[in-house]
């Protein structure tokens, strides 16, 4: 599911106290009335969503329908792409594949060209949700909801995807590290209400239709490891790709961490500090305390998610030493 | 609103419906065709309880909108258990007790059948995997998944699924009594084939909807509460708030017996709120979306109050009060010796403080209540998710004045109830006022979130203790000080957790000098009441962790410290020396030292120790840990139960109990039927309807199988004999002339003819002429019964996890329950009762918490922020032995114990001692273990923290 993002998310954010604890006493499971439509033509849905300022997208709706139930969004119109015929596809390029809005989690999952050609995301699919919301969510979805925790849109800002956005203004192309925004100053210290959605830069009344991944160069090696309270409740997390080039050593190293903010986060120093190594133990050990270093600075800034943040360099360090062990 | 066309194939039938946008696939199979399977667990896409196969993939309809699915093909548990194909999954669930509440059963059942059709022989792996979308409180997982595996075995004809049948001890085949044979379920072909009927799936005409309005902060006056709004809204049909009852505000029992207390609660919020989601308005609508609508018009107007949230902090006085005085309740004292002398003299002396976090009950369906009033009979009738049928009805005649034949409770399919469905709530109070004001039948369901703050929680507790040991290991004497926080209000056994900790601490060991203080203290959360292996499952990790440390002090085997400390069997029956209640209590029977050798033998205690011992040297951090305890069982008032033989020969059998899923159906059953001499198949069991029995305490405390089980005994004794005395008036003999066998009735001496039970019951039946010497018509007797003493079951759990030092992650990978709670009426279902238990105990001692915020929120909210073990939190191998010759109670008919709670309360523990076996910490003190919390006593050194 898309969410078309109203540019309001801060005062979003002050007004949640009260209402956010009203729900949070219960009493709210079914959502709040709304239109719907369900558009055959990408146009007639970007049409819908200008004329209607608090109009939402829906796809899977496995993020979506929870906030709708609790109330956390009360939308006047749901837009349902479901028809709309030219979000279903995925698009193999010959560097990248191009997953369609309304193109499932678990439709993805069972094609083993993924697991081939985008290992990273192959090997997280299995990881999100439980096999009943994967059947219906999608990686649109995941990725304009951002939930903490999510593992798409970590993998998207890793391998530094785009996602491709239509809007009544015309299409354009959002690369993954513009497209997710740090949280303001004013939040820090008060994360207690969840935002209803993630500060993305997308517009408002723009569509997600598709998200762009490039596919992993030869010799590439991934690991996902997380957390979890019980399997799919994942607390924390760190997924790796490192690709050896023509001397063994690492020449592509991308590293995202799970669970400590409201967005995915990219380790870029663990990242320089693996390119160009001998992939080992050595390497990994450094990739983790490269971590540790850099959430160190993000914590002067930010609150962070205080486990996730104690185990982000083990984490790092077991994704690096099992992406290592597919290169090898 | 707006409507839309849907056009659905469900089930193979074409369906054209017109339905709200925002009204769900699960609300429209459920509601629009009845297809009531469906079961709402969560509303999150969390439980797998609403499971449907929609367009050939599995997906939560919960999180699907019926105008998302136009046009596409449904197959729900209905479509799904209707087909050929579902038979031999039917049969292994039955065989291998792979349901309890039946709740979660649709959607396991429907994902294990779909895991079937595209893989017939899945490894346990597999079946783990595929079911990782659904939760269960009931199972622990095991049956579920032994189930799994049997139908798949049973379809390929490499096993008849015999093989994967429960280790069902010693009532083998030789036994051809009904009592204590592992008799697969009756209750289970109608759960197997969606015909479970839990509180949300009755359907009456003309029902209307109830939503709470619930506090939004923890503490605050009610400056007011403004329903202008609502009542503006054509749509509104009732809106109360406590002004609505003026000064005939219900309050909830605070007190089992004696006045009502100051700390008591009123149904809705009057001038004070004392905690988070404390119940302040209601409404009521056509529907529960409009409910919903009209609940959110409600205007609270609050002036905020500091929220008292520290139990210390009450204690040390520094708190506003928030009942009386606000001083903490004393609540028991239990003592025995002279523990301030032994620890002055006792060789080793230390100190421990423990804690156990505040958790919820969470069974898979939440509470609910469907109220009628009669009109032409002014009466009132409602069904409730509830342990109690008798105190529910009880309350509502209190609360709203009504004679006793003015209220008929009757018990549904219960979704499970783990003691936080044992007491009337503000709910059921507001409803069937509300359904004899409207006229009309009115229905409220607990969404997940309610659950968390409206379900009354448990432990929470402080223990600080005090042990002086000598050099052998012997535990001379204890001092244990606990502080348990209620929340809010006082509710009727709201003072059993306290009760019970004070006095349970030293268990299975002698411990000759002991002194127990407990007291509680109320603070701004939800009430807590009992939950399953109330009170002494805390106690057992106390006292489980205290000899662990002394072995550990010692450089003593964990094991041999147990077996030097245990009453021996020679020493039974011990008493305790230690009143709580009315009684002093009394250990009766069994051999705890011998129970623990055997769970030793059977887990390979030595060999365990060798391969830990060399793991350890590779790196891994591997701990055995152990569990001993005994629980004391059918706490309460007596049990009735009624037996009626018609003139067809069936009997039908009546208690007051409210069964979740412990299968009453079919023990009372095999109780009766072994009294009288037929086959279960021709008895009849009907639990928890308040017409039938006059009385009884409900299903709580492990007393049903105790308790009631006696009563059926009784009862069915009464009628065998009245039923013998006809036969020998019929002969023409004396009563002692008369045999009964599985054939019937018939004389020693005579003509060799044998008389049915249905003969006989014709003979006092609607006849001209009752035989020579009977006097009275009809079959039928009452039973009633209560232990002289409390039976006290015992067992040990052995567990064994490994730990990850660099997360704090604990991996359950093995775990052995052994048993002995006395006679087992079905070992079967016993099985069930300690696998489910020992899930429980997973829970307790890794995962669940309730904490709250600085303003009083509480943490739980879903079961995302409330996580309950899945199946794969489960060890692959866990295994429950019964003992071979139990010890039976001489205080029920058939010695049977009870053995509900048992297994909470060695697994809890049994688990706790395997970490801190693993991590070598003294430091292990809290509940749960958490990988947070495990990671930051990893990282804090920490030799000794007390």
């Amino acid at each position: 599911m898309v969410l078309s993002v109203p540019g309001r998310q801060h005062e979003h954010h002050q007004t949640q106290g009260e209402a956010g604890d009203r729900r949070a006493a219960g009493t709210v499971v079914k959502p709040s009335d709304f239109a719907y439509a369900s558009p055959t033509a990408l146009a007639e849905a970007t049409g819908l969503l200008a004329r209607h300022e608090d109009a939402i997208v829906i796809a899977g709706g496995q993020s979506l329908l929870p906030l709708l139930k609790t109330r956390q969004i009360t939308p006047s119109l749901l837009v349902d792409l479901r028809r709309v015929e030219s979000l279903g596809d995925v698009a193999w390029g010959t560097d990248t594949v191009t997953i369609g809005a309304t193109v499932t989690q678990r439709h993805l999952e069972l094609d083993s060209l993924i697991a081939q050609r985008v290992p990273l995301l192959g090997r997280v699919l299995p990881l999100i949700g439980q096999r009943q919301t994967r059947a219906r969510g999608t990686v649109a979805g995941s990725v304009a909801q951002a939930q903490r925790g999510a593992e798409i849109p970590a993998v998207l800002v890793s391998l530094d995807g785009t996602v491709h956005v239509t809007g009544e203004a015309g299409r354009r192309s959002i690369a993954a590290a513009d497209f997710y925004l740090a949280p303001p100053p004013a939040a820090l210290g008060a994360p207690a209400a969840p935002l209803t959605a993630p500060l993305t830069t997308l517009r408002r009344g723009e569509i997600i239709t598709a998200v762009e991944l490039p596919l992993a160069p030869p010799r590439t090696g991934t690991g996902a490891v997380e957390v979890a309270w019980r399997p799919n409740v994942s607390v924390a997390g760190a997924l790796a790709q490192v690709a050896a080039g023509p001397d063994g050593r690492v020449g592509d190293a991308r590293i995202a961490l799970i669970g400590l903010a409201d967005r995915p986060l990219r380790a870029a120093a663990a990242e320089r500090a693996l390119t160009g190594a001998v992939p080992g133990d050595g390497a990994a050990q450094e990739a983790g305390a490269a971590v540790e270093d850099e959430i160190e600075r993000l914590a002067d800034a930010e609150e962070l998610h205080p486990y996730a943040r104690r185990v982000a360099a083990e984490l790092t360090r077991r994704a690096v030493a099992i992406a290592f062990q597919e290169v090898s | 609103m707006t409507e839309h066309p849907v056009r659905l194939v469900v089930n193979g039938r074409e369906r054209e419906l017109t339905v709200p946008a925002r009204r769900s696939l699960a609300d429209v199979l459920r509601d629009d065709l009845n297809l009531t399977a469906t079961h709402l667990g969560c509303e999150q896409g969390a439980c797998g309880a609403c499971t449907v196969r929609l367009d050939g993939e599995l997906v939560p309809s919960c999180l699907v909108l019926a105008v998302q699915a136009d046009g596409g093909e449904v197959e729900t548990f209905e479509g799904v258990a209707g087909q050929p194909g579902f038979a031999p999954l039917a049969r292994a669930f039955n065989e291998n007790h792979g349901l309890q509440c039946g709740f979660c059963t649709p959607g396991v059942a429907t994902t294990a059948h779909d895991l079937l059709s595209r893989e017939p022989a899945p490894t346990d792996s597999q079946i783990r995997q595929a079911l990782g979308g659904h939760l269960c409180r009931c199972t622990g997982y095991v049956n579920i998944v032994k189930s799994v595996a049997a139908a798949a075995a049973a379809a390929s004809g490499t096993a008849d699924g015999a093989g994967h049948r429960a280790d069902t001890g010693s009532a083998g085949p030789a036994s051809r009594r009904p009592f204590g044979a592992p008799l697969p379920r009756k209750e289970d072909a109608r759960l197997l084939r969606g015909d479970g009927r839990y509180v949300a799936d009755l359907r009456r005409h003309g029902t209307v909807h109830a939503a709470i309005v619930r506090s939004p902060v923890a503490h605050a006056y009610i400056r007011s509460v403004d329903t202008t709004a609502v009542e503006a809204d054509g749509r509104a049909i009732a809106v109360v708030t406590a002004d609505t009852f003026g000064a005939d505000l219900p309050y909830l029992p605070s007190a089992l017996a004696g006045p009502p207390l100051p700390s008591g609660q009123p149904v809705l919020a009057a001038g004070r709120i004392r905690y988070f989601g404390e119940p302040v308005a209601v409404v009521v609508a056509a529907d529960r979306y409009v409910a919903e609508d009209l609940a959110a018009l409600v205007r609270l107007d609050l002036d905020p109050l500091p929220p008292v949230l520290d139990p210390g902090a009450v204690v040390r006085g520094e708190t506003a009060a928030l009942h009386g005085d606000g001083r903490p309740e004393h609540v028991v004292s239990a003592a025995r010796g002279d523990a301030a002398g032994a620890l002055a003299r006792a060789p080793h002396v230390r100190q421990a403080t423990f804690t156990v976090a505040r958790q919820a009950g969470t069974p898979l369906e939440t509470r609910g209540i469907l109220a009628e009033w009669d009109v032409a009979r002014s009466r009132l009738t409602v069904h409730t998710s509830t342990q109690v049928p008798h105190s529910v009805k009880q309350g509502l005649r209190n609360a709203l004045g009504l004679a006793e034949d003015a209220v008929h409770v009757v018990l549904p399919d219960v979704g499970g109830g783990f003691g936080v469905k044992l007491m009337i709530y503000p709910e059921e109070i507001v409803v069937a006022w509300l359904a004899r004001q409207l006229r009309r039948p009115v229905s409220w369901i607990e969404d997940r979130a309610e659950h968390f703050v409206a379900t009354t929680h448990g432990r929470d507790q402080r223990y600080d203790v005090e042990f002086g040991y000598d050099s052998s290991g012997r535990i001379l004497a204890i001092r244990n000080r606990v502080l348990t926080d209620v929340g809010a209000y006082r509710l009727a056994q709201g003072s059993v957790e306290a009760s019970i900790a004070a006095q349970a601490v030293p268990g299975p060991y002698r411990v000759p000098d002991y002194e127990g203080t407990s007291e509680l203290v109320y603070t701004n959360k939800t009430p807590a009441n009992p939950f399953r292996g109330v009170g002494q499952a805390p106690a057992t990790f106390v006292m489980e962790r205290i000899v662990d440390i002394v072995a550990s002090d010692l450089g003593l085997d964990p094991a041999e410290v147990r077996l030097r400390n245990a009453i021996g069997p020679d020493e039974l029956p011990f008493a305790t020396g230690m009143t709580t209640a009315l009684k002093e209590a009394v250990y009766d029977s069994g051999d705890y030292p011998g129970l623990l050798r055997k769970t030793l033998e059977i887990a390979g205690y030595d060999e365990l120790r060798a391969e830990q011992e060399a793991a350890r040297e590779s790196g891994r951090l591997i701990g055995i840990g152990l569990g001993l305890f005994v629980e004391t069982v059918a706490a309460g008032i007596e049990e009735i139960a009624t037996v009626r033989v018609d003139e067809q020969g069936k009997v039908a059998v009546h208690t007051a109990t409210g069964p979740s899923g412990q299968g009453h159906q079919t023990i009372f059953a095999q109780v009766a039927a072994d009294e009288l001499h037929v086959s279960t198949d021709d008895v009849t069991v009907v639990n928890g309807d308040t017409d039938r029995v006059r009385w009884g305490m409900g299903t709580l405390a492990s007393r049903s199988a105790a308790a009631a089980g006696s009563a059926v005994r009784l009862a069915a004794r009464s009628v065998r004999q009245q039923a013998t005395a006809v036969a020998a008036g019929l002969f023409g003999t004396d009563p002692a002339e008369v045999t009964l066998t599985g054939a019937g009735f018939a004389a020693a001496t005579g003509s060799g003819t044998v008389l049915s039970w249905a003969d006989v019951a014709r003979a006092v039946g609607l006849v001209p002429v009752l035989p020579p010497g009977i006097t009275e018509r009809g079959l039928e007797a009452a039973g009633v019964f209560q232990p002289e003493q409390e039976p006290v079951s015992y067992g040990a759990h052995l567990s064994v996890v490994e730990v990850d030092p660099g997360t704090g992650q604990v991996t359950p990978l093995r775990h052995v329950a052994v048993d002995d709670c006395g006679a087992v009426i079905n070992p079967l279902i016993l099985d069930g009762q300690i696998h489910g238990g020992t899930g429980i105990g997973l829970g307790d001692a890794l995962l669940e918490e309730i904490t709250y915020d600085e303003r009083g929120r509480p943490s739980a909210t879903s079961f995302s922020t409330y996580v309950i073990p899945g199946v794969a939190n489960v060890a692959p191998d866990v295994t429950v032995h019964l003992v071979d010759d139990p010890a039976l109670t001489p205080w029920t008919t058939d010695g049977v114990k009870g053995a509900g709670e048992g297994s909470v309360i060695g697994s809890t523990a049994a688990i706790a001692n395997a970490i801190a076996d693993a991590v070598g910490a003294d430091a292990v003190t809290d509940l749960p273990l958490t990988p947070d919390r495990l990671l930051r006593l990893l990282r804090v050194p920490q030799p000794h923290a007390f």
